[in-house]
């Protein structure tokens, strides 16, 4: 059976088949256009050349969902611009590129268990859950009586990610992030 | 060239394709250039020379095909074109999709105007699509020179030395529709109202402190509605059908004006107030102090559209203090979540109309700038010759 899915539903991770390629997502970001209206930016690496691109599409652009093999797997270590995970069942070790991570980059944290997308007996990327937990390691002071949340500040998070956070959240708080805006949810 | 738009609502879809679809054909006189839309109902209002047609009619070397009365036979005899353009990411027709587009050597997805930076990283960018050819692509409009830019209408431009020189003879045309005839002592103030459905309280009594006559034309049915309302709140005399008063300010109810009639008007004031994305280039393009009625969006996030705005035009502004007066009215204007004709809003517009002549001199800044560098038909003509 085909599954369509619509371009806003996709996140990084995910793969999507486009003729007879098979695309990994890597990036993702949404944006609002005028009259509710919304497109998507994404990276796309082809699993067949290895080459990655940037795409463009309205956000109810349709696309073939295509479910590759995903293991359970703990991230170990980065070095050298290499991102080594171990299977949690086996134990084999696979390494992963800063291209391959896209967006789970800015999430990733030693000993994190993630699923990591298969194909052809490769590790090819990752899927990060769609809400993290994260520590906020730096933002400016937290302004006491505003809770509207309306007001928004910088804020850097335990993995150096930068986002922007409500003016009432401190440093040492931790908080929930939507990975496929890669924007706040809320306290955690 | 072949551009697909579909009418959702009101009349910015297809004002902006026809104002675009005329000047790309003006530019490129040799270039074949029709329009396709599902409803042409609001371009015969804004444009009363539009022949009637059936199902194609030819205007400002522009031809208009009806949508509905696309059927395969048709679009074998209308053909495939080079260039395939969809409006603001409408469906083009499946008959289409299937017998014309495979035809074309591009398709452009001609995106809604917004000044939020990120439509630069979205401008020109590919777009993967289940159908791979022809290559698509999105053209993202914008305020500035990694964007698509801004649709500049060669008429007006040719126009607005003459409507400067003779303003107040322009300008006693539209009075005519009232009766009223006035002379350069009497003439005061003179804006415009082209809004969603608000109230204007603060506008009315701001107005009056002034101390001149005030002229207020205002166009649009959701504009004449909020406006309306605000009067009988305030108790303003009805002087005609259509003309109000309430001190010295004189309310002018206009009715539906040819786009071209709207552009000279902008043009002829001292302020306008503007909605959506079209009328804000045309104020912005008519070179005097206006304000944004941005379209509404779920949460509030036409806000972040005007901030965004208000980003771009604080480069032009050399008066740091009435910029910031400027950018607080716009941000207080819009800080709305539904239609209703009453006073919801807390916008203060003391500021805005007693610095009229330097925000002038900030927007000329930026029209001078956008009509230089940021042409789209020029932008887009420059990436056609490109691939």
């Amino acid at each position: 059976m085909v599954i369509v899915r619509e371009a806003q539903d996709l996140r990084a991770g995910n793969t999507v088949k486009v003729g007879s390629d098979l695309f990994l997502v890597q990036k993702f970001s949404y944006n609002k256009g005028a009259r509710n209206a919304s497109m998507v930016k994404m990276k796309l690496k082809n699993l067949a050349t290895g080459n990655s691109a940037e795409t463009v599409c309205k956000a109810n652009d349709k696309f073939e969902d295509v479910v590759l093999e995903h293991r359970k797997m703990t991230y170990l270590y980065g070095n050298d611009g290499y991102y080594t995970f171990m299977d949690q069942e086996n134990f084999e070790q696979m390494d992963l590129t800063k291209e391959d991570l896209g967006d789970a980059l800015n999430y990733l944290r030693e000993q994190m268990i993630l699923d990591v997308v298969l194909h052809a007996g490769r590790a090819v990327g990752v899927e990060v859950p769609i809400n993290v937990t994260a520590e906020i390691i730096y933002t400016e002071p937290a302004v006491k009586g505003d809770t509207s949340g309306k007001v928004l500040k910088a804020a850097k998070i335990d993995t150096g990610f930068e986002l922007q956070v409500p003016l009432y959240c401190a440093i040492g708080q931790k908080i929930i992030i939507d990975t496929r805006t890669g924007e706040f949810v809320q306290r955690a | 060239m072949d551009i697909f738009c579909h009418v959702v609502d009101n009349f910015g879809d297809i004002g902006v394709v026809y104002r675009f679809a005329k000047e790309f054909s003006a530019a490129f006189p040799v270039c074949r250039v029709r329009v396709f839309c599902d409803d042409l109902r609001p371009l015969s209002l804004m444009v009363p020379e539009l022949p009637r047609f059936n199902p194609t009619g030819k205007i400002d070397g522009v031809t208009f095909v009806n949508t509905q009365a696309l059927d395969e036979g048709l679009v074998r005899t209308l053909g495939s074109s080079d260039v395939v353009i969809e409006a603001f990411g409408c469906d083009i027709p499946e008959v289409y999709k299937k017998v014309a587009l495979p035809g074309a050597a591009v398709w452009i997805n001609l995106e809604h105007l917004s000044a939020e930076p990120w439509v630069q990283g979205y401008h020109l960018r590919p777009s993967l699509q289940t159908v791979t050819i022809p290559k698509k692509y999105f053209f993202m409009p914008g305020f500035s020179e990694n964007t698509g830019g801004v649709i500049i209408d060669s008429r007006i431009e040719r126009e607005k030395p003459g409507l400067r020189q003779n303003r107040l003879l322009h300008l006693n045309g539209f009075f005519a529709n009232f009766g009223i005839s006035v002379n350069e002592n009497d003439l005061g103030i003179v804006g415009t109202v082209f809004t969603y459905q608000r109230g204007f309280d603060n506008l009315l009594s701001d107005l009056g402190t002034i101390g001149k006559d005030v002229y207020l034309f205002v166009l649009g049915d959701k504009s004449r509605l909020g406006m309306s309302e605000t009067l009988n709140r305030a108790g303003a005399r009805q002087v005609s059908d259509s003309h109000f008063a309430h001190g010295g300010i004189h309310v002018l109810m206009m009715p539906f004006i040819p786009q071209k009639d709207f552009d000279r008007l902008l043009c002829l004031t001292d302020f306008n107030m503007v909605r959506g994305e079209d009328s804000l280039v045309r104020a912005i393009l008519a070179e005097k102090p206006f304000i944004w009625n941005a379209y509404l969006q779920d949460n509030k996030y036409h806000r972040v559209k005007v901030e965004a705005l208000m980003d771009i035009l604080s480069d032009y502004f050399e008066d740091h203090n009435i910029f910031s007066q400027y950018r607080e009215l716009m941000m207080e204007f819009n800080d709305r979540v539904d239609e209703s004709s009453q006073q919801t809003t807390c916008e203060d517009y003391r500021a805005f109309l007693g610095n009229m002549n330097k925000l002038e001199q900030g927007i000329r800044q930026i029209s001078y700038f956008m009509t230089r560098k940021c042409n789209l038909v020029t932008k887009l003509s420059d990436f056609l010759a490109g691939i």
